[in-house]
């Protein structure tokens, strides 16, 4: 069966277990978002995925185990976007966006044409295609993180994995990300998404896994997963929610204390 | 033009070329005897007089040869190394291999056995560079990080360079002492085709391992972690680069001396042509280290003053303006 699946997953650094029994699955086309406080358990999940950290337990795409992929292999499957993602040289926005192409090329084959469609295809996508010429270093947070997200769509994975893509962004910009985001799923990209915001989690996401302590506290849909109960336990606040008929919300108003 | 050069790299290689030959003919017609353009052409495959093609064939051709080839190892892994460290400021006496060849060098003159044979010195200086190569594998192996790689190459460089003041405070005597600061202060003067068997091979086998090293080297422009997500082995990628600089500079160094700059300066300098992207700038690298220092051997035959001006010292005085003028000139971009 297709799809990505987590199982009895488990990582352990300094013999503390940071990851303790972690199961979930993401299917072709579907949108989950990791939450949970800081400390949870979120990035880790997504690096145990990727293979940037060693994990016990099985992390199956596609029927075959990820650690026993070629690396090329599973980085033309997976794409990721790392939190708070640097470009480490003054690229242009196109140039930076190509990097996305390398899973596709051996160490001395030039981009095709079919790369560079992909790559103008990403930047159109995000809304990046009027700066493809400027450096990176010269746009602003919005703009770098709308290119950043290009780079990791003109993969042209199976599945996403995006580290906090929303942080430090205006509204407009979290909005506009994580509509891309859907958009890529509705092309039956899995996404896996890890954020904080649960207003934009509830909107967005199909299903959410819950973290809290290193284990699942809950899966499933947003308003199965976002009861206060759950919300209480990982996040020690109170929250206000209400809906407006096509969205749910809720905003955090008070602690709970000890 | 900047931005016909940014799409085509070609271009700018071709006009690299193009410089490198037309400076490797200028390098082959000065010196105690000038000669034309056409009597350097003739006399380098044997079609003139015996004088003028014992000059060119036997003197001039090694040296340009050596300088070339110097030159480009300098600049390819200064380019090499300043992507996989992502650091602007990278060159290829990071590592340590450089300082450690020089205390080879010296070693042989303080031991007086440079004087028994002319290989003594070039064979010492490579046995300090693969010992540092070692020391550096040893010191790095363990951790992957590149800060452990940059502090282990400083430990290396440190404790050579703190070898070569203890030698030429103990030197046995002025000459010695005279021989090691002239060897330190790097030269292609009198080198011959032996010089460049013995270090052409080791070069080439430096350039063999960093050959397809671009691509990743591209990847690491977003940080390790992506670059491992894009399917790059750091592990190989790091050690491909390291041991192919430590094999090739020390190489370098143990035929030519020290000569810095090159493989700061370069790198940089190709940036403001071609833009940033370490893949693209590893061939436009090479070509201009190998132009710059065949040009630079030419200014050390000027007579000037008392002595004779010194390759390392012809690099330190171009290139140090170069490199304050292209970090003035870039300054803002780097961030």
């Amino acid at each position: 069966m297709s799809g990505l699946k987590l199982e009895h997953v488990t990582v352990s650094l300094g013999g503390t277990d940071i990851l303790q029994d972690v199961s979930f699955e993401v299917l072709p086309g579907e949108m989950v978002g990791l939450i949970g406080p800081n400390g949870a358990g979120k990035s880790t999940t997504l690096r145990a995925i990727l293979g940037l950290i060693d994990a016990d337990g099985d992390i199956i795409m596609n029927d075959k185990p990820v650690a026993e992929m070629k690396a090329k292999d599973r980085a033309r499957r997976l794409a990721y976007v790392p939190q708070g993602a640097p470009v480490h040289w003054p690229l242009t926005a196109e140039r930076t966006v190509a990097l996305g192409r390398i899973p596709h090329l051996n160490p001395w084959q030039e981009m095709a044409e079919a790369d560079y469609v992909a790559i103008e295809r990403a930047m159109r996508q995000t809304d990046s295609w009027n700066f493809k010429d400027r450096l990176v270093t010269t746009l602003s947070g919005g703009e770098r993180a709308r290119v950043l997200l290009a780079r990791t769509i003109a993969v042209g994975a199976s599945y996403l994995l995006a580290d906090e893509p929303t942080a430090s962004l205006d509204p407009e910009h979290q909005l506009q990300v994580m509509d891309v985001l859907r958009a890529e799923a509705g092309r039956g990209v899995g996404i896996v998404v890890v954020m904080h915001d649960l207003s934009l989690a509830m909107r967005s996401c199909d299903k959410l896994v819950l973290l809290y302590g290193g284990h699942i506290l809950a899966v499933g849909t947003p308003k199965a997963v976002l009861t206060d109960a759950h919300v209480a336990t990982a996040f020690n606040v109170k929250m206000a929610k209400w809906s407006d008929g096509t969205s749910d919300y809720m905003v955090p108003y008070a602690m709970l204390g000890d | 033009m900047i931005k016909i050069l940014q799409k085509n790299s070609w271009v700018l290689n071709s006009f690299l070329l193009v410089g490198l030959l037309i400076a490797a003919v200028l390098s082959g017609m000065f010196g105690h005897v000038t000669l034309s353009v056409s009597e350097f052409m003739t006399a380098s495959v044997g079609a003139n007089s015996e004088g003028y093609n014992l000059i060119v064939q036997e003197l001039r051709m090694p040296r340009i040869l050596l300088g070339m080839m110097a030159g480009a190892t300098l600049g390819y892994t200064g380019a090499a190394l300043q992507g996989l460290l992502r650091n602007p400021l990278a060159d290829p006496g990071v590592v340590g291999v450089s300082a450690s060849a020089g205390l080879g060098a010296v070693t042989a003159i303080y031991l007086g056995v440079a004087a028994q044979s002319a290989f003594a010195v070039p064979l010492f200086a490579m046995v300090g560079a693969l010992i540092a190569t070692l020391v550096l594998m040893v010191l790095a192996a363990r951790d992957s990080s590149v800060l452990t790689l940059i502090l282990a190459g400083m430990g290396i460089s440190s404790l050579a360079t703190a070898g070569v003041s203890l030698m030429m405070n103990f030197a046995p005597n002025p000459m010695s002492l005279q021989d090691m600061v002239m060897w330190m202060l790097g030269s292609l003067e009198n080198r011959t085709y032996e010089d460049l068997m013995l270090a052409g091979p080791l070069i080439i086998l430096g350039w063999l391992m960093m050959i397809g090293v671009g691509q990743g080297l591209n990847a690491l422009s977003l940080g390790s972690d992506a670059a491992h997500t894009l399917g790059i082995d750091l592990k190989r990628l790091r050690w491909r680069v390291v041991v192919g600089t430590a094999v090739s500079v020390g190489a370098t160094v143990s035929v030519c001396g020290s000569i810095g700059f090159v493989g700061l300066v370069v790198p940089h300098f190709v940036r403001a042509f071609i833009g940033s992207e370490p893949r693209r700038l590893l061939l436009p690298s090479a070509l201009m280290g190998g132009m710059l220092l065949t040009l630079a051997d030419i200014l050390t035959r000027l007579p000037i003053g008392h002595g004779q001006l010194r390759l390392g010292v012809v690099m330190a005085v171009v290139g140090a303006p170069m490199f304050i003028y292209i970090i003035f000139k870039t300054r803002g971009s780097m961030r």
